[in-house]
């Protein structure tokens, strides 16, 4: 069973800390040194400390306990209240981390690498008015609360990637990230009030509480319908095919932002949200989920491979990452989806960084034609790269092999054997992507003499972060993360089947037996990132191919290029008929709604007037006409005496006074 | 003295003062006295309305009026939770809409002659607790915007505000005829033995007599269809002013054309009328055509919702793009309204609040780009927040108040009334109105998103690169509105908890 225990007091001071530092330094930053970025990092950093005290003292309790506490936000009539609580169970204290660390480390990046902007003050407080949100989603232990962290950090995510808006594409960019995931909140919106509906709250625990108590009662269909609402959610955020097309488009951003927004934390807002959520989904929803994973991955990881921009090889790696954590959810491994959300978050904020360094020497140059040779000149960025790279490419002993390996596992003992190949395709497809863009970055020859020439290793405060993520990613630092961390995530004894979901789902060595792994798991699992490696390095050894050069079998390669066609389809088909339906409308609403008014203001006129003159009976002629005399409130008022005013008065009195006739003497 | 009777006709007593102005300086200042004192008092007034039983009013007074036989009128007035708020939001437009007035240099006397008048009639309508007394408020309130938009309103201004008069006018016929009708039943009623024209009596006797026929008992078989046919009436006298489709045509015109402070108050209190009429009058009166009409209410509401957003986004006039938007917004209300739970009403309630403070806001953000361009065309901008810093982001976060982002206070109107509209159990079919009404929301981000765009962002147009940013009097405005628009974003209850016996009164009535 799980337990709640009174939330520390200290806990709400994550939240807090970096709230009041996002008030301060957009008050008084103007007026301090460094225009108060030291005040955005401190908070941040002592939010990180909070966080890991919360962790500490949430892994000192008995298995399955958890803190929670809430408050009364408002009530309506009925005694119908809405509240604002936090959690802290395995799910919220390892994502606390992950959020706090990754932006501290970001937060002190970006203060060498947004130097010298003249909307440094600005950059500052978005990113910790961002780390704020991010912290009210994480926290909270309702929906409402976690539906607006949710739209907040959307809110952040348009002001960023926007930040450079003097570039009317950087605008574009935000608009359409913006614009897409609010569709995906729609969806989770409807899951919302479905919820609501059936379960007459919105607090995540009495939800479950509430479902399993029958709150769906046979209605299978509307429960599967409120899950896939709610991941719908996800698969905004979380840039699932089919709405993934604004997150490659978002890193118009600064790259500090891509590192922490676009890569670490809030898009993979959507796996959480989707683990937390878990038990709700039923079987179909789960297919679902699973399948838009899969699809996610592949389609991710196909366009990756033939990207020039060195950001939008991350961006589609992230897409791809992101559907493999998606498909661990819906394969029924939310721990392992959970697993992967935090080891993928340390080194794709590492390689985001990475990235950055090289676009900051190269003097925001990002296209891999420019790059190439930069391993001398760059040491430190480029071993941090390739650390990471072996991590995102699932080699063995790293980070990012355990916790794609959990998820592949779970789909093969699910009997998901399409998805199990696919995911081992994309896995294969990772690291020979991965190593076409750090050849094509950091070895071979310089492509650009002139750049490469005042390239430089970057400052300390950039470098020192690239150290401490790539420091994560050893396979050492997670041994007994998962078991630990997700376990037993709460609320989840819940579960309509809990006792099933315990022993399949969740927590392989608590007290769950371990799955087995078959020989030609083991074989795929440690050989299919070293195969990927050595056919990026055989390929690219002899240095004849470029960043243009052709590495997808035929359809494949003109798919990767166009991306699936999938913005032209957006452009043309969903964007060009919500322009023409607006265009519709808003001729119906001026010709037919309007014109209906006028024709009735002449009806009127008429009778009121019947010796009018006929060219002065629609309002457009008896007023143009009137608009020629009168001016000013002398003729106004002449207008109301002797003009169109009084006649139109009498047909409405005279109206009236009938219809009120009929109905007092009539009926 | 009573308080209410005070804030009431207050203005008026600034109209006698202007009198005695010599010249326009000495007006603005009468006028813009008249508003801060209409202001300090309505917050008064706010705040004897709380803590009140249902169906229970303060500050009340009743004094008889009209006196002739059975037709007996009185001066009687009140106010709830309900009216308290929306009196305190119209003082507090007022203020803001004031300095707003300030650079008016035509007819200057009359101008505030008028602006004073006009709040007269919005605090007297709110305030009404008698029939007649209502409609006669309800009338003095047309008069002067009708000359405020069009003495001081744009080239069309002479269409528009006979338009906008027609239109109300054509309406509150609606509104007469209902009265009237009322006023015949009841004094034929042996049952009813309570004043023909008091809301309160006439609210009790629908209890009393919950037939098909309601308080027109006294119809007998035909009850049921002039029950019917007074209910509609009345709606669309209320629909006009709310606007609802298809009777929002007037709008966007009387906005555009109207001067920048007279769309504030047009849109963030004339609008609320209509609302604020359905709820205390419409409703209650009827508690059983409102159960059969709530479908069709719901079903406008979408449409408000949906097609006022499909035609905000067509919009190239940044005016009337927000005059749409006010379109779609507040078919929330009406979404809330018909279905007639704790979470609809109270959405549609904050809507009627929040709105009058984000709309308000809204035109007073299109009044201040217009003061310095000349014209509204949303093309013709770009890259004013690089210039103008402190405007733009006002202007940004007021369009993200009215795209319901949380946080502002835009999101709980919409968040209340989506669930609770789509929770009903009232009428049938509202589970698929409330999932239509959803797509409102991509529309609405993209149209507010396109003109943050094209008005704030991208390279700053060469020809508005002198634009000062807002000055002290534009900021004072400006923030007078977005305080309450982030404050009860964060924190609805103070708000919430003033109406609530509002909401509980009419669910008892209605519901």
């Amino acid at each position: 069973m799980t337990m709640a225990e009174t939330l520390p007091s200290y806990v709400p001071w994550i939240l807090f800390l970096p709230a009041i530092g996002a008030v301060v330094q957009q008050v008084l930053g103007p007026r301090l040194p460094r225009k108060g970025d030291f005040v955005v990092v401190g908070t941040m950093a002592a939010s990180l400390v909070l966080s890991v005290a919360a962790m500490l003292a949430w892994a000192k309790l008995p298995p399955g306990h958890y803190f929670a506490a809430s408050w009364k936000w408002f009530e309506l009539a009925g005694g119908i209240t809405f509240e604002m609580g936090m959690v802290v169970d395995g799910l919220t204290a390892a994502l606390l981390c992950v959020v706090t660390i990754v932006a501290t480390l970001v937060f002190l990046y970006s203060t060498a690498y947004m130097k010298g902007d003249p909307r440094y003050h600005r950059f500052f407080f978005w990113l910790s008015f961002f780390g704020v949100s991010m912290l009210v989603l994480t926290l909270a232990d309702n929906l409402l609360m976690l539906f607006i962290g949710w739209e907040l950090v959307g809110l952040c995510s348009y002001k960023l990637i926007g930040f450079w808006s003097e570039d009317l594409a950087n605008a574009e960019a935000a608009k359409k990230a913006f614009i897409t995931t609010r569709v995906g909140d729609v969806g989770m919106l409807i899951g919302i009030m479905i919820l609501y509906k059936q379960c007459g709250t919105l607090h995540i625990g009495e939800i479950f509480h509430a479902v399993k108590g029958g709150a769906f009662g046979g209605q299978e269909g509307l429960l599967t319908l409120a899950g896939v609402g709610l991941f719908f959610g996800a698969v905004g955020k979380s840039a699932q095919f089919p709405l993934h097309v604004w997150l490659p488009d978002a890193m118009a951003g600064p790259t500090p932002v891509s590192a922490l927004i676009h890569a670490a934390t809030m898009v993979a807002a959507g796996v959480y949200l989707s683990a937390r959520m878990f038990p709700l989904f039923t079987p179909d929803a789960l297919g679902f989920i699973a399948w838009t994973g899969g699809i996610t991955a592949f389609v991710g990881a196909i366009i990756a491979v033939s990207q020039t921009d060195i950001k939008k090889v991350l961006a589609y790696s992230t897409i791809s990452q992101l559907g493999y954590m998606i498909l661990g959810v819906g394969v029924g491994a939310p721990w392992a989806a959970m697993f992967h959300l935090c080891t993928h978050a340390m080194f794709k904020a590492c390689l985001f960084l990475g990235s950055g360094s090289v676009i900051h020497a190269m003097h925001h140059a990002q296209d891999l034609k420019d790059m190439g040779g930069l391993r001398a000149k760059m040491p430190v960025t480029f071993w941090t790269f390739v650390i990471s790279t072996l991590a995102l490419a699932g080699i063995p002993a790293t980070s990012g092999f355990m916790s794609k390996d959990a998820i592949l596992l779970q789909a093969l003992h699910e009997h998901r054997y399409v998805l199990f190949v696919l995911g081992f395709g994309v896995a294969f497809l990772t690291a020979f992507y991965m190593t076409r863009l750090v050849w094509l970055c950091f070895m071979g020859k310089p492509k650009n003499e002139e750049k490469f020439s005042h390239a430089h290793e970057s400052p300390l405060v950039m470098i020192a972060p690239l150290v401490i993520l790539a420091g994560f990613t050893p396979w050492i630092f997670w041994g007994h993360f998962p078991e630990k961390f997700f376990g037993t995530p709460a609320y989840f004894e819940s579960h309509p089947d809990f006792e099933h979901v315990q022993a399949a789902y969740i927590a392989p060595g608590a007290g769950a037996p371990d799955h087995d792994h078959p020989w030609y798991f083991q074989l795929l699992a440690y050989t299919t990132g070293g195969l990927g490696l050595a056919l990026g390095i055989g390929l690219f050894l002899s240095g004849r191919r470029d960043e243009k050069s052709r590495l997808l079998p035929g359809p494949l390669h003109e798919l990767s290029v166009h991306k699936f066609h999938m913005d032209e389809m957006y452009l043309d088909g969903v964007v060009a008929a919500g322009n023409a339906l607006a265009d519709r409308s808003s001729w119906v609403d001026a010709k037919v709604v309007d014109g209906a008014v006028n024709v009735s203001g002449a009806v009127s006129l008429f009778i009121g007037d019947a010796s009018g003159d006929a060219d002065q009976m629609v309002v457009d002629g008896a007023v143009n006409l009137t608009a020629d005399v009168a001016e000013g409130a002398g003729a106004m008022v002449a207008t109301a005496q002797t003009g169109r005013i009084r006649n139109y008065v009498t047909a409405a009195l005279g109206l009236t006074a009938v219809a009120v006739v009929i109905i007092v003497f009539v009926l | 003295m009573n308080l209410l009777t005070i804030t009431i006709f207050l203005p008026v007593a600034g109209l006698l003062a202007l009198l005695f102005t010599k010249d326009g300086k000495q007006a603005r200042w009468v006028g813009m006295f008249g508003a801060l004192a209409t202001f300090v008092l309505s917050t008064f007034v706010l705040f004897k309305s709380v803590n009140l039983e249902p169906s229970e009013y303060a500050l009340t007074s009743d004094v008889a009026w009209i006196t002739l036989g059975k037709f007996d009128v009185h001066y009687r007035i009140g106010v709830d939770g309900l009216s308290g708020i929306l009196i305190f939001l119209t003082g507090l437009l007022a203020f803001a809409a004031a300095l707003a007035s300030w650079n008016i240099e035509k007819g200057t006397r009359g101008y505030w002659a008028m602006f004073l008048l006009l709040h007269t009639g919005i605090i007297g309508t709110f305030a009404s607790l008698d029939l007649f007394l209502f409609y006669v408020f309800w009338e003095v309130m047309l008069l002067p915007m009708y000359f405020l938009i069009g003495v001081w309103g744009g080239p069309r201004r002479i269409y528009a505000s006979i338009k906008f008069f027609l239109y109300t006018l054509f309406g509150s016929i609606f509104l007469l005829a209902g009265i009237l009708v009322i006023y015949f039943a009841v004094t034929s009623d042996p049952a009813f033995r309570g004043n023909a024209f008091s809301i309160p009596d006439l609210t009790a006797y629908a209890q009393q007599a919950r037939g098909a026929g309601g308080i027109l008992a006294n119809y007998g078989a035909n009850a049921g269809l002039v029950a019917n046919l007074v209910f509609w009436g009345m709606f669309v006298a209320f629909a006009v002013k709310v606007p609802v489709f298809p009777f929002h045509t007037w709008l966007p015109d009387a906005h555009v054309e109207a001067p920048t402070p007279i769309s504030v108050i047009l849109a963030g209190i004339l609008l609320k009328l209509g609302g604020y009429g359905m709820l205390r009058i419409n409703f209650p009166f009827f508690p059983g055509v409102m159960k059969d009409a709530a479908f069709w209410i719901g079903l406008l509401g979408v449409i408000n919702i949906v097609y006022g957003a499909l035609v905000a986004m067509a919009q190239t006039d940044f005016k009337k793009m927000v005059a749409y938007s006010s379109v779609s917004h507040m078919g929330f209300c009406l979404l809330g309204f018909a279905a007639m739970t704790p979470e609809g009403l109270n959405g549609a309630i904050l809507q009627l609040f929040n709105h009058g403070t984000i709309s308000g806001l809204l035109f007073l953000v299109v009044g201040v780009v217009y003061d310095r361009a000349h014209h509204r065309d949303l093309n013709r901008f770009g890259g004013l927040l690089w210039k103008m810093p402190v405007y733009g982001t006002i202007a940004t976060i007021a369009m993200f108040a009215s795209l319901g982002l949380p946080a502002l206070s835009g999101f709980w109107g919409e968040f209340l009334a989506f669930v609770g509209s789509y929770k009903t159990t009232y009428y049938e079919g509202a589970k698929l109105i409330t999932l239509i009404a959803t797509l409102g929301l991509v529309f609405t981000a993209a149209y507010y998103l396109r003109a943050i765009q094209r008005v704030f962002l991208g390279k700053t147009n060469p020809a508005y690169e002198s634009f000062p940013d807002a000055t002290t009097r534009e900021r004072v405005a400006m923030i007078a509105l977005l305080v309450p628009t982030i404050f009860l974003g964060i924190y609805p209850k103070p708000l919430i908890a003033v109406y609530q016996p509002a909401v509980d009164a009419i669910r008892l009535l209605v519901g």
